[in-house]
Order: C-alpha cells, then structure tokens, then sequence
C-alpha cells in the first residue's frame, strides 16, 4: 500500500512536471519561429529599403527622362464634372 | 517455529529396499523438508522484496530529483533567447507609408588581435580594405594588442573580404544602421541617428522610436520633391542664401510639405555643413513686410468699421516718428480706397487703417489668430516670435511687416485662420493628431472678405504672378529690407507670397520665402516677393494641386 501511494505520488509529480517541459519545450519552439520570423522581417526590410531607394521620386524623374519622357498632370489638365 | 535441529532420523522411513546400498529413497512423512524450503523461501522472498522495495523507492527518489531539477531549469536563458528579438527602432513613415526613415540590421568589425595568426599579414589586409583609414590608425590599435573596434556598419563587399582573410582575430558584431532612403528630401524634419548624434524628430521623439514605434507623417513624398525641386531651381535663378516652402491643409492644421534650403544628406552626417542644419520654417524668424498688412484688413473686417468705404490719399507720403518717413513710390495712384491698399501694397494705407484701428485691437488681434505666441509642433525646435517691448510704439511698424519678426510656421498657422472660416488650428506633422475640434476666433464675414481681397491680390495687384492656370489662387507679397548692424540694408532682402487655392473656399495654403534674392543682370526682374516668390508659388501650385486637391483620385 506504501509501494503504491508512493508511486501515484511519483506519477501525480511525474505528470505535472512533464506538463511544465512540454509548455517549456513548446515556448523554446515559438521563440524559435519568433526569431525565424525576425530574420524574415530583417530580410523584407532590407528589401523595402531597397524598392524605396529605387523608387524615390528623383530615381523615378531620371528613369522617366531617359526612358518615357512623360509629363505631369497639371491642374489645367483636370475637367470636373459636377452632379 | 520449526528449526533444522528438530530434524532427525527417527522422522524419516525409508520407502522401499531397506537394504540396497545403492539407493535409498526417504520420505517426509511430516512435510518437515518441504516446510523448511518453504521457510528458506519466503525468508528470500522477504529479503528480496526488500531490496526491490528499497531499489524502486531509490529509482524514484532519483527519478523525482532529477525532474524535480529539469523543472526549476530556466528555459528563459535557452539558445532562442530574446535577446535575438531586440525591438527595432520605429519607422518614419510619410502619409502614404513611404519610408521615410527606417534602421537597417548590419554587421560592426572587431578585432581580437591576442588571436591573430598572423598580425602583420593582417594589419597589411585591413589596410587595404578600409583605405578610408590611415595607416597610423591600424598601426596604434596592433601596438596597443586589445579587443578593438575598427569599423562600423560594414557594407557587403567589406564581410566578404573579411571572411576571405579566414583570420581568427575577425570579430563581427550585429548592430543597426539607420537610413534615410530618400535622402535630403526630409532632412530638415526627420533629422537623423547616429549612434553619437541625432536631432528633430529623431531625437525629440526618440522615446517612441526606439520603442519600435513607428511615425506616420502627414507629409506627402511627391509634394515634399515638387516643392524642393521648384524651390531649388528658384534658390538658384534667384541666387538667394537660402528658400523655405510650408505647405499645408488650412482646415485641419497638417503639414503636407516643409522644406528649407540648403538641405543635408542624413545619411552622411560627416559631410553636413554647419549652416545647413536649421529648418528655416521653424527656427528662423523674419520681417515678414508686406506679408503681415492683410491682418490689417482682417481686423478692420472684424470690427466692422466704416474703413471699407474709406479713400486713403498716398500722395505725400507718411510722417511717422520724428525721424521716419515714408512714401509708396512703387505705387502711381494717389488716392487708394481700402481694397487698393492691400492689392497695390501700400505702407501708407496701412499705417492710415492702424491709425483708425488702433494699437490696441491690432495688440489683441496679434494675440488672437496667435502671432505672439510661441507655434509648437510636436518633434520639432521652434522659435518665439520676437515682439516689441512696447506694443505702441512700434505698432505702426508692424502695420505694414517690421518691427516684429515672425518664423514662418507662426505665420502660416496665425494665415490659416484667416482664410479656413475663422477657425485657429495647430499645425501638426502628424497623422494622428491633425485638428479635430476647431474653435472659431473670427466671424465667417471676415474670413470670406478675406478671401475674396487675397484673390483680387493676385488678379489685379502685386500677386499676378502667383496665377495658376486651371486653379483660382488667393495671396499676399512680401518684401523686407534686412536689418544689419543697427540699420537697414537698401540691397539685402527677404521676399515671400503667401497664397491659397482654390481661393473661393481655401483647403490648402503655400508659403514661399527667399532670403537675400537678388534681382537680375539687366534689373528687368526686381527682388521682390511678387518677382521671385510669387511665381516660385505659382510653380509648384501648378504641380501639386492635382495631387493634393484631387487626392482621392490617386
């Protein structure tokens, strides 16, 4: 009978802290993916700071001289037609 | 209990041939034998459950232990620590969530040099890459044979030589850069950060930032390079020392552009030159000149004087102090009426309606569209405007533009509430916090005379060439003599226009300025506000008014 409380006690603390190393395990899991997700953050920024670069309204003014040649909308341009 | 000295022979009967030598065969007629073994056994058994008893609580006791100590483990200080997810400064955003502003992860260079293999190959290798550096500079840190940093921010090329060199003196270190993608464009708002410096908004709103918040501005990308564009080919047209532009939404205070010239490259804070760092809008203030003389009318407007039917003669000139004296030369009329005062820019008309007005209501009126308070803009330095010790006695100076020196923010803001309704606002470089309850200090009477005067500026007076095709505008000249040393300069001046558009019901508001224009070669085009920011105004009006006033096109 001794034998036996004291093995459910064993398997009572056995459980709960198995349950802890799983919840652990599972944080050490989502903070992996979280610094997954971080470097691929790292990375679309980097990519975002490039597109901006490239896309800033100077690089678009050159690329549109040398390539297009196209002109602004001007308000005169514009026809507004009422209701 | 039975004992093995109870066994004896006497107990035992042998079973057959009592008298072959060879086998002899008992039986245990009592169960003696068999008793006994039983009692050997379970005495083993006893002793045997014992040590298993003993062993398994043992096992137990060492198993519980253990996961007793696995569980008190700290998972926190595991290799997918936090520390890798350092937050990230906040972006700076402009009103369409183009990137203003935003940090970069990159790579610092460290050298070990106890670890070299080979210090002077090395030394040599350094050299030639970082050839920004001198040689002294390597020399001192190898003599000195310590943990040292050489370069920050490395670039691509620079980790790959590096790796290349396979030395393991090689230290590389995460770190982050900041950058400014669209370089001058907003340099005078966002300022910049740098491990040692930083300024404007990225150091009065670093709290945030680094917070990893981002900023989204009410600044637009394509207005903010129109109106740079313009006014840079102006600065030099013109050859000014330097322009400012303010543009901005009259009935909810954002700014939607601000640019001040020269500029200065963020990303390169080691080239920035010192007088290029003040954002003119904000931390310069000036005689405005005629700039101011609409609030004349503003205040005749609302106090509802008789003035409006008014003829003022400007023939003689205009005793004003004992040892001043003006005249309009510029102006051929002798007799203005009220309008006319305004549309040609008179000084003397200007002073006459004071006369009538009064320093008082001019004092209070200053006081209530806000010119003598000090503007505030979250993020940014600004500067009081500097007022006359004593309002009376230079009130008719301020009548027609000097005597009081205004920032340009001030003004725009102080104009705003003019020509919006009669409503005052606080300007803002933020999406958040543009205006949302206005509280009205003039009458709607006001504000459309106002406009409609504004107009007439443009149409028929000294604002002609602030006109722009398509779109009907409303505005002011300004032109300043700068004060120096005690007296002022009859060559050096500051020329601005302040205008809206549309004019019949303003929504959005442009302020140029130029500092020092001069006039041209031939002397056919004056330095004046109407010569050199009135059309500079027009310019950018006829670009970014299809995409500000037609917003919801785009």
């Amino acid at each position: 009978m001794k034998l036996l409380s004291f093995f459910i006690i064993f398997l009572i603390l056995a459980f709960t802290i198995s349950i802890k190393l799983l919840i652990a395990n599972q944080e050490i899991k989502i903070k992996t993916l979280n610094s997954e997700i971080f470097n691929i953050d790292n990375k679309i920024e980097k990519i975002q700071a490039d597109i901006s670069y490239v896309t800033r309204p100077q690089a678009l003014k050159s690329i549109n001289k040398k390539e297009f040649n196209l002109s602004p909308i001007l308000q005169s341009d514009i026809i507004k037609i009422e209701n | 209990m039975f004992k093995n000295s109870d066994l004896n022979f006497d107990n035992i009967k042998p079973n057959s041939k009592p008298f072959s030598t060879k086998k002899i065969k008992f039986s245990d007629k009592y169960d003696l034998i068999e008793n006994a073994e039983k009692e050997k056994n379970i005495n083993f058994s006893k002793k045997s459950n014992f040590f298993i008893f003993l062993f398994t609580v043992s096992f137990i006791s060492f198993v519980s232990f253990n996961l007793f100590k696995i569980s008190l483990k700290d998972f926190k200080n595991s290799s997918a620590s936090d520390s890798l997810l350092v937050k990230k400064r906040g972006k700076i955003l402009d009103k369409n969530n183009e990137i203003v502003a935003m940090s970069l992860e990159t790579k610092d260079l460290y050298i070990d040099i106890k670890n070299s293999l080979n210090k002077s190959l090395l030394k040599e290798n350094l050299i030639d890459i970082f050839r920004n550096k001198s040689p002294i500079f390597f020399e001192k840190i190898f003599s000195k044979n310590q943990y040292t940093l050489i370069e920050k921010n490395l670039s691509p090329t620079d980790i790959n030589k590096l790796k290349m060199l396979g030395d393991p003196a090689i230290k590389m270190h995460k770190s982050n850069k900041r950058v400014y993608p669209q370089h001058n464009l907003f340099s005078h708002v966002t300022g910049l950060k740098t491990s040692y410096l930083s300024s404007k908004l990225e150091k009065n709103l670093d709290y945030k930032l680094s917070q990893g918040h981002d900023i989204e501005l009410t600044l637009d990308i394509r207005v903010q390079d129109i109106v740079r564009e313009e006014l840079e080919k102006s600065l030099i047209e013109y050859q000014a020392k330097s322009a400012l532009a303010i543009t901005m939404n009259v009935k909810d205070g954002s700014i939607i552009s601000m640019v001040s010239l020269p500029d200065f490259n963020p990303n390169y804070p080691e080239k920035i030159l010192p007088n290029t760092e003040n954002n003119l809008s904000t931390e310069a203030r000036y005689e405005m000149g005629s700039t101011l003389k609409i609030f004349n009318a503003a205040i005749a407007y609302e106090l509802n004087s008789a003035l409006e039917n008014k003829k003022f003669n400007i023939s003689k000139g205009l005793q004003i102090t004992n040892d001043k004296k003006i005249k309009d030369d510029h102006i051929k009329q002798e007799i203005l009426n009220f309008d006319d005062v305004f549309i040609k820019s008179s000084n003397i008309g200007s002073v006459m309606i004071l006369d009538s007005i009064g320093h008082q209501s001019q004092e209070n009126f200053y006081e209530l569209v806000g010119l003598k308070d000090e503007v505030e803009i979250k993020g940014l330095k600004t500067v009081s405007n500097k007022l006359p010790e004593k309002w009376e006695s230079h009130s008719k100076f301020i009548s027609y533009g000097y005597g009081i020196s205004v920032s340009p923010i001030s003004l725009v803001t102080a104009f705003c509430s003019l020509v919006n309704g009669g409503y005052k606002i606080y300007p803002t470089l933020f999406k958040s916090e543009k205006n949302k309850e206005r509280k009205k200090i003039l009458s709607s009477n006001t504000s459309n005379k106002i406009n409609k005067l504004i107009q007439k500026i443009v149409s028929e007076g000294t604002g002609k060439h602030a006109l722009v095709n398509g779109i009907s505008v409303g505005g002011k000249t300004g032109t300043s003599k700068k004060a120096e040393m005690g007296s002022y300069s009859e060559k050096k001046v500051i020329t601005s226009f302040i205008g809206v558009f549309p004019s019949e019901k303003p929504k959005f508001l442009t302020f140029v300025l130029f500092d020092e224009p001069k006039s041209n070669i031939n002397k056919t085009r004056e330095n004046t506000g109407g010569n050199t920011a009135a059309p500079t105004f027009s310019k950018i009006v006829k670009k970014i008014s299809p995409i500000i006033d037609n917003d919801q096109y785009f």
